[in-house]
């Protein structure tokens, strides 16, 4: 059997090193030339989210103390960690959101692992809860149970901390997608007005994008998804919720909680979700026939204050406000 | 833990610094086997103790067995370690396929299914280090090596981390005397290694990862093959991924290896410039081609008996080396595809030598693109999610009616680009079909060597998209 064996001629120590010095300067200076390119188009660097982002998280729901949040992106956006820390002394705040994706999956999972008990706060409405939205998160559960591993748990800590500082580590930054959008007419990478912490809290910033033309994207969105998927009969959903119970009171059974809520959404976003899935017939029925815990907006004057510039996310210069808000509304009503 | 994360980027320059500053051998040794189950640990701690288990009851047999006089005595024990291998192999790897299979052979007769159904994970690179403890075995049985009376060294053996998980398999007349006496440390094989790892991870990251699988995957994971130039975007796009995925991790665990001071041995040199399919065969997974040849194609019989029996010794190996791959008919189709393949370039050659035909420029160029063209459509069988969809896909590739000139002037950027890399790699391999990559690396110049290797990592450090397993990892 041949083996590999090491360079034997014209070498020597010297052109061996020599080799790895040049190696270097030609892979830092291409580095540092590239971060820069990226910053003056005004990229910035932030934490990626990824499926070992979320179950480096996920990994973190174990004890009583934990309080864990899931939903899409209005949690993921909306609530401030560290005020959920000061609100809730003692608590462990876990955030499992995934932007664009209902949590149903999620649920059942965290419902069917024995190492829960914590406290649950679960950000969905009606069109949500509808079934064939259950498995948006699937994939992030089913990649937490086969794949994760010590090995990138390691890995993914490592990243976060490179990725704080280095924009030419955010995958869709990277040399291909600018070469494409060089040589087609693909776009060029846009520039994000979002970025997400190490323990996946996410922040928005207005500044950097026009709320209006977000909010008109998320209509059109929202129009094609539910001519795509119209809403079940409020008898039909009502009926095929059951399982949810049972997930709930397999949390409960280990001395863990159950906090449905939606959070507030204003202008298009409500009219269509109303019109869709109205409040009374759907989630008021939901929540009272089920005998579970919610909250939803249409409930509480508490966000009077709270500016939606997309008509669906709070910025984050108001995040903290607007989670402080929210669980001293929980609070009072004798929900947390 | 996998040679393209961060994990075991730090792992290994602080087990490389520890393994260099200690100073006994035997000290080395002790942080290589700790470095070994820890290197192992990182993907599931849970099978660590069947790792260290299986190998010291091997270690334990093969010492006994070792010291019997008798042939007959020791074929015993032989068997029994063959048994207890192979059922380990077994319950863990093709259970659930085996009983799948029962139940529907008893439903289709009519009779209850059977109810056994096991939840356990493939532990990783189990077929890697049961074909190394299996090659020591039988080495031992046949008299070809001594048994080693230190357990350490053949835990060693067996876990020695940068093979150990997707190979190559080493035998331990090639591991055995590198174990035993100690590496020097050699600035040259030092450097060479690194700049080995840094094309191993170009080769996967870059390569396989960045440009081949966003093609394949968008292939293979849709339920319609209708047109024909998509099907074949995905079948060479696979063909490149499952190369560089695979020589990547190989070239990688080479220059780790290298680095540390051992040398592995070569596991692929230029495959798609084979001609002919004995050819390919010599130059694709070698390591384990050469382990089918003597642990299993030549005890059968190889091609000492009559024409019939050489047919069935080569189907046999061809079958047990796609099953080797995994649990599922479509690593079979590959195997018995790969069998004939083999059966029908002996008619052709033996046909030739009867007619008197001679190798030439044109036999030559028509057997490497005959060679390439079966390489990528068996590809298929072994990608595809299940038979039916890799019938599916070969059935349209070779469909006239499945082309349109439409289809052509439709094809994406990704597909172009990873269309331009693939016919680059073909040179590459071309160009250097009878030059080992040492070779290659030797006649660079410094400047040369050096600033190619800067544009890797620049190139790795800017494809940081989806990270995936190393393919032979499931095997």
């Amino acid at each position: 059997m041949r083996l590999f064996t090491s360079s034997s001629k014209g070498g020597g120590a010297r052109r061996g090193w020599s080799v790895i010095l040049l190696a270097a300067v030609v892979w830092l200076s291409g580095v540092w030339l590239y971060e820069g390119y990226l910053r003056d188009q005004g990229h910035l660097p932030s934490i990626i989210d990824s499926p070992q982002l979320w179950a480096q998280e996920r990994s973190r729901i174990e004890g009583a103390d934990a309080v864990v949040f899931i939903g899409a992106s209005r949690t993921l956006y909306g609530i401030d960690l560290q005020t959920v820390e000061q609100v809730m002394p003692a608590s462990k705040p876990v955030m499992l959101a995934l932007n664009g994706a209902y949590p149903m999956a999620t649920l059942q999972a965290l419902a069917d692992d024995p190492a829960f008990n914590g406290t649950l706060l679960v950000d969905v409405d009606a069109r949500g809860l509808s079934e064939s939205n259950w498995g948006a998160q699937a994939a992030k559960n089913q990649y937490f149970e086969h794949d994760w591993t010590p090995n990138w748990a390691v890995h993914r800590r490592l990243l976060n901390e490179l990725q704080r500082h280095w924009v030419f580590l955010t995958p869709r930054l990277g040399l291909f997608p600018l070469l494409k959008s060089a040589i087609t007419d693909a776009p060029a990478p846009f520039l994000a007005h979002d970025t997400l912490s190490a323990q996946r809290e996410g922040f928005l910033n207005f500044d950097r994008v026009s709320g209006v033309g977000l909010a008109e994207m998320f209509r059109v969105g929202l129009v094609e998804d539910l001519a795509l998927h119209p809403p079940p009969s409020a008898a039909h959903w009502l009926r095929a919720l059951a399982p949810v119970k049972k997930w709930v009171q397999k949390i409960e059974a280990r001395g863990g909680r159950v906090i449905f809520f939606v959070p507030p959404v204003s202008g298009h976003q409500a009219m269509l979700a109303e019109a869709a899935y109205p409040f009374a017939q759907y989630w008021q029925r939901f929540i009272t026939e089920y005998n579970l815990v919610g909250w939803h907006y249409r409930e509480s004057n508490v966000f009077s204050a709270i500016e939606l510039p997309d008509q669906s996310h709070v910025d984050a210069r108001q995040k903290a406000e607007y989670t402080r808000l929210l669980l001293m509304d929980l609070k009072r009503r004798g929900n947390l | 833990m996998q040679f393209d994360s961060l994990a075991f980027l730090a792992f290994f320059l602080i087990i490389a610094a520890l393994y260099w500053w200690v100073p006994a051998w035997n000290q080395r040794k002790n942080v290589l086997l700790a470095a070994s189950y820890l290197f192992y640990a990182g993907w599931n701690p849970y099978f660590l103790p069947l790792l260290v288990t299986t190998s010291l009851i091997d270690w334990r047999l093969a010492l006994h067995m070792g010291s019997i006089p008798s042939q007959s005595r020791r074929k015993k024990w032989l068997i029994a370690i063959c048994i207890m291998n192979l059922a380990v192999l077994g319950y863990f790897k093709y259970a659930n396929f085996f009983m799948d299979n029962i139940n529907s052979l008893t439903t289709f007769m009519g009779l209850p299914n059977f109810s056994f159904q096991s939840s356990v994970a493939l532990p990783i690179g189990i077929s890697f280090y049961i074909f190394h403890s299996l090659s020591y075995c039988i080495d031992v049985y046949r008299g070809g090596i001594r048994p080693t009376a230190s357990w350490r060294d053949y835990l060693l053996y067996v876990a020695f981390f940068p093979q150990l998980v997707a190979g190559p398999i080493v035998r331990w007349t090639t591991m055995g005397q590198q174990i035993e006496t100690p590496r020097p440390f050699l600035t040259d094989r030092f450097i060479v290694g690194i700049a080995l790892m840094v094309v191993g991870l170009f080769q996967k990251i870059v390569l396989a990862d960045g440009i081949f699988a966003p093609v394949a995957n968008a292939q293979f994971d849709q339920n319609t093959f209708d047109t024909g130039v998509s099907v074949w975007m995905g079948a060479l796009a696979f063909t490149g991924q499952i190369f560089c995925d695979f020589a990547g991790y190989t070239t990688c665990a080479i220059g780790a290896a290298l680095v540390l001071g051992f040398r592995l041995p070569v596991n692929f040199q230029s495959p798609y410039a084979a001609i002919g399919f004995s050819d390919f065969w010599r130059r694709w997974h070698i390591s384990l081609s050469s382990w089918l040849r003597d642990y299993l194609y030549i005890p059968l019989g190889g091609n000492r008996g009559s024409a019939s029996t050489t047919a069935r010794n080569l189907m046999i190996t061809m079958l047990l080396g796609g099953l080797w791959h995994g649990a599922a008919w479509t690593f079979v189709v590959w195997g018995l595809l790969h069998g004939l393949f083999l059966l029908l370039e002996r008619g052709v050659k033996q046909f030739a030598d009867t007619r008197g035909i001679g190798p030439s420029a044109v036999t030559k160029s028509l057997g490497w693109c005959v060679t390439l063209l079966a390489v990528v459509t068996a590809w298929v069988f072994f990608r595809a999610e299940d038979l039916g969809s890799a019938v599916a896909m070969v059935t349209t590739m070779y469909t006239v009616s499945s082309f349109a000139l439409a289809d052509l002037l439709n094809i994406d950027f990704e597909s172009w680009w990873m269309l331009v890399v693939f016919m680059a790699l073909l040179g590459q391999q071309l160009i250097t079909r009878d030059r080992p990559l040492q070779a290659l690396v030797d006649n660079l110049s410094w400047p040369v060597l050096g600033v190619m290797l800067g544009a890797m990592l620049f190139l790795i450090s800017t494809t940081t998209g989806q990270t995936n397993a190393f393919i032979y990892f499931q095997f």
